[in-house]
């Protein structure tokens, strides 16, 4: 798979002067697993607004498959092959989890397909093996409101699996999951990247040295800084940016 | 003692030994489903022969088991039948990788061993599908099990309970039909039964604004314009009925204003097929079209409320001006004939009344219809969350642009059949006031429940017409009243508080026991209870 299937070229998005990216020049080849770290108002979160279509650029363009996304809305760029987990778990918290999943796992996404079609047996059988995998087959028929916050992470992460895209945009997948949980989840999207792009933007490096092959660090809107982890986390700049107080933890926690 | 019983309860059975052979490269799932099965097992309350169903029914467990994860970390040692939380936490704290060949050695042992623990949560299980089944609650969740044969006993079931339901709204028509008419004659009320027609009328339209809002988060206040436009098409027909040795071949306003010739757009309402596809179909088209311009720019929330406002102050300012084409305010009146038959006749408005009811009837079919299901379920999330099905793929606007459509028919309808009994449509029933009536009605009775809708309609149309005859002065009061205790007492509404509180009381007071959501040795202990109040005035 040698196709860049996601770049961008170039990008600033500018909110009223403030620059949230400022000449992002980013690419990612397909089937490729990347994780995107930087200090709190590096423009991540932008970063995945521009991709999805929530946010026009200002200057530049995002290619997705060699395809400018320009003026396509979101939910075309939904259907093109993009999902994402958004930072804080956003699921529907009056359906159950199992309504979740049978909601995005649906293949045909418009009016009369919804109306007049059901669920075929193999989304049924995906829907549970999904349940299975996200370890929430207990509670597949409580409210998602009565989930604990893990739960409703794991159950979005299980959401976007579901869509089955061909890149994944995974924001922060475990904020708020134990250790154990933690672990679980690296191990799943290891296991997804096999078949499918995912970025990942997240902080817990832990999390980060069992799932990275390549890093991005961004810092104020544009790349400072790529390459495996251990040339991120010695390189001067990242560590003066934002690894910094990290590097100090680290060494304090493995003296013990 | 307690730890060794729970340590060895800890690992029982799991059936992912029959899975993991299939997927042994996905470490992720044995760990997801080890902590599955072992939070599952270390609950006495799971029976051996519920644990023998898991491999076909993958999610058997009762709810009860909720928030485990979450709660494992609170004190919990008055709890002594269910220790479940520091299984937990010792279980989580222990190393990712499974320990699996000792737990495959123990499963047996275990399987055998605990084959005699009584399984109360199986009579716990009937009792929610009692409950399900009953009037209040329209199941529409999926079947919980996965394996073919459970799926197709679980259909029957969900089968079942949508033919309790179709006999329960037929038989409710039928007793509206044929007893209610009769009951109330007798009852020396009869002049009530034309009322509870016109009311059964407004039921409709509540159905389809509680379409909108209460499951789809679209909040009209402008739904008079499409109950009007029902009406005056039904009445235009009923006034070009005039007899064919008249002299002048034009309904009486037209020649007080010196009209001499038919406006073009009377001239297709002199047929009654027309007429009664027009009722539905010309407000659905407005409906349509003003949605497809709203909902396609993303107007939603406030705005659209505004807009749907402003769209009835034009309508009815339209209609109110054109005294030779609609008679202004005085509105269409004095209906004669219609189909041959003389309107004001009581048979025939028995036959009108009869056929709200059925109107009735096939509009909660529709309605029901169309919040099962996935769209139903679609629509409840675009009610809650509408951005985030715009990242799954889907295209808002056509779904939004239907469900008005077919509210705005429904509300045209309701008008039609309104029009009729009562012998009158002007302007008025266009102006705001009403409109917002309608809201009310539906918030009264419930926002997400079509039952709810109904009832509410029929209920509060019923408490005006009787206060207002008790208290000629001070029924608006009333009303007030009514609104300002439903918006601070019962946000759901009626049924909705029926729902979630009613069945509790009426629980209590069989003496049945309290619902628990979780265990009930954790919801009814009161020694728990005290502790978790304690914790939470502490947040």
């Amino acid at each position: 798979m040698s196709g860049k299937i996601l770049e961008t070229e170039n990008v600033t998005v500018s909110f009223d002067g403030f620059k949230a990216l400022n000449n992002l020049n980013f690419s990612m080849d397909a089937g490729e697993l990347r994780v995107v770290i930087g200090p709190n108002g590096a423009g991540k979160t932008t970063f995945l607004d521009v991709i999805t279509g929530k946010v026009q650029p200002t200057v530049g363009r995002v290619m997705f498959k060699g395809r400018n996304t320009q003026r396509l809305s979101e939910h075309q760029i939904a259907r093109l092959g993009i999902g994402r987990k958004f930072q804080t778990p956003r699921i529907y918290l009056n359906l159950t989890p199992r309504e979740n999943l049978e909601l995005t796992c649906n293949r045909n996404k418009n009016v009369f397909a919804t109306l007049f079609g059901s669920l075929s047996i193999s989304e049924q059988r995906t829907v549970a093996g999904l349940l299975e995998t996200i370890g929430l087959s207990a509670k597949a028929d409580l409210k998602a409101g009565l989930l604990s916050h893990g739960e409703k992470q794991r159950l979005e992460i299980g959401m976007l699996v579901a869509q089955s895209p061909d890149l994944l945009l995974v924001d922060e997948p475990v904020a708020g999951l134990t250790d154990e949980e933690t672990y679980n989840i690296g191990e799943l999207l290891l296991a997804l990247a096999q078949s499918h792009s995912i970025v990942v933007i997240e902080h817990d490096m832990e999390f980060v040295r069992q799932i990275a092959r390549k890093v991005t660090v961004l810092h104020e809107g544009s790349v400072l800084c790529e390459g495996t982890i251990e040339e991120v986390q010695n390189d001067p700049r990242v560590i003066e940016v934002y690894l910094g107080q990290q590097s100090e933890t680290e060494e304090v926690s493995k003296s013990e | 003692m307690k730890e060794e019983e729970n340590g060895r309860s800890r690992k029982i059975y799991h059936f992912p030994r029959v899975r993991k052979s299939q997927q042994q490269n996905e470490k992720t799932e044995e760990v997801a489903t080890d902590l599955n099965e072992s939070i599952t097992a270390s609950s006495e309350q799971i029976s051996p022969l519920e644990k023998q169903e898991m491999p076909e029914k993958e999610n058997g467990v009762n709810p009860e088991i909720s928030n485990l994860t979450g709660d494992k970390n609170l004190d919990r040692e008055e709890v002594t039948e269910q220790v479940v939380s520091p299984n937990i936490s010792e279980q989580i704290s222990a190393s990712p990788p499974p320990i699996s060949p000792e737990k495959e050695e123990m499963s047996e042992e275990e399987k055998w061993k605990n084959r005699k623990i009584y399984h109360y949560p199986r009579v716990r299980k009937s009792e929610r599908e009692k409950a399900r089944n009953k009037q209040f609650s329209h199941s529409t969740t999926v079947p919980r099990s996965d394996s073919p044969m459970q799926l197709a006993r679980s259909l029957t079931q969900k089968q079942r309970s949508l033919l309790i339901e179709a006999g329960v709204v037929a038989a409710i028509a039928f007793i509206l039909i044929f007893i209610m008419p009769p009951l109330l004659t007798v009852l020396g009320q009869a002049f009530r039964v034309s009322l509870l027609g016109r009311f059964l009328a407004l039921a409709i339209v509540a159905l389809g604004i509680d379409l909108i809002w209460g499951y789809t988060g679209m909040l009209s206040l402008g739904h008079g314009v499409f109950f009007a436009l029902g009406g005056y098409v039904l009445a235009m027909h009923l006034k070009l009925q005039i007899p064919a040795d008249a002299s002048i071949q034009l309904p009486e306003f037209m020649t007080l204003y010196g009209v001499t010739e038919l406006p073009w757009f009377w001239k297709p309402f002199y047929s009654f097929p027309l007429t009664a596809v027009g009722v539905f179909i010309i407000p659905s088209v407005l409906g349509a079209v003003l949605g497809y311009l709203v909902f396609r720019n993303r107007i939603k929330g406030v705005y659209f409320s505004i807009l749907t406002q402003a769209a009835t102050i034009v309508f009815f300012n339209f209609f109110n001006g054109q005294q030779k084409l609609f008679n202004g305010t005085n509105g269409l009146t004095d209906f004669k004939t219609l189909l041959g038959a003389n309107v004001s006749n009581n048979q025939t408005q028995f036959g009108f009344y009869t056929l709200t009811v059925l109107l009735l009837a096939a509009a909660y079919a529709l309605c029901r219809w169309l919040t099962s299901g996935r769209f139903g379920r679609l629509l409840i999330a675009l009610r809650d969350d509408e951005p985030r099905t715009r990242f799954s793929g889907y295209d808002p606007t056509g779904f939004k642009v239907l469900v008005f459509a077919i509210s705005a028919g429904l509300a045209g309808i309701a008008g039609a059949m309104f029009t009729v009994q009562t012998g009158l449509i002007s302007p008025k029933a266009m102006d705001i006031a009403f409109s917002i009536e309608m809201v009310i009605w539906v918030a009264v009775g419930g926002r997400a429940s079509l039952v709810g809708a109904v009832l509410g309609a029929i209920a509060v149309n019923f408490g005006k017409s009787i206060l207002s005859e008790q208290f000629p002065e001070v029924w608006l009061f009333f009303q007030g009243a009514l609104f300002l205790i439903v918006v601070t007492v019962l946000p759901d509404g009626v049924v909705g508080w029926l729902r979630t509180e009613g069945i509790e009381k009426v629980r209590s007071l069989f003496g049945l026991r309290k619902y628990a959501v979780t265990y009930p040795s954790l919801e009814e202990n009161p020694e728990v209870q005290i502790e978790r109040e304690e914790l939470e005035t502490e947040d």
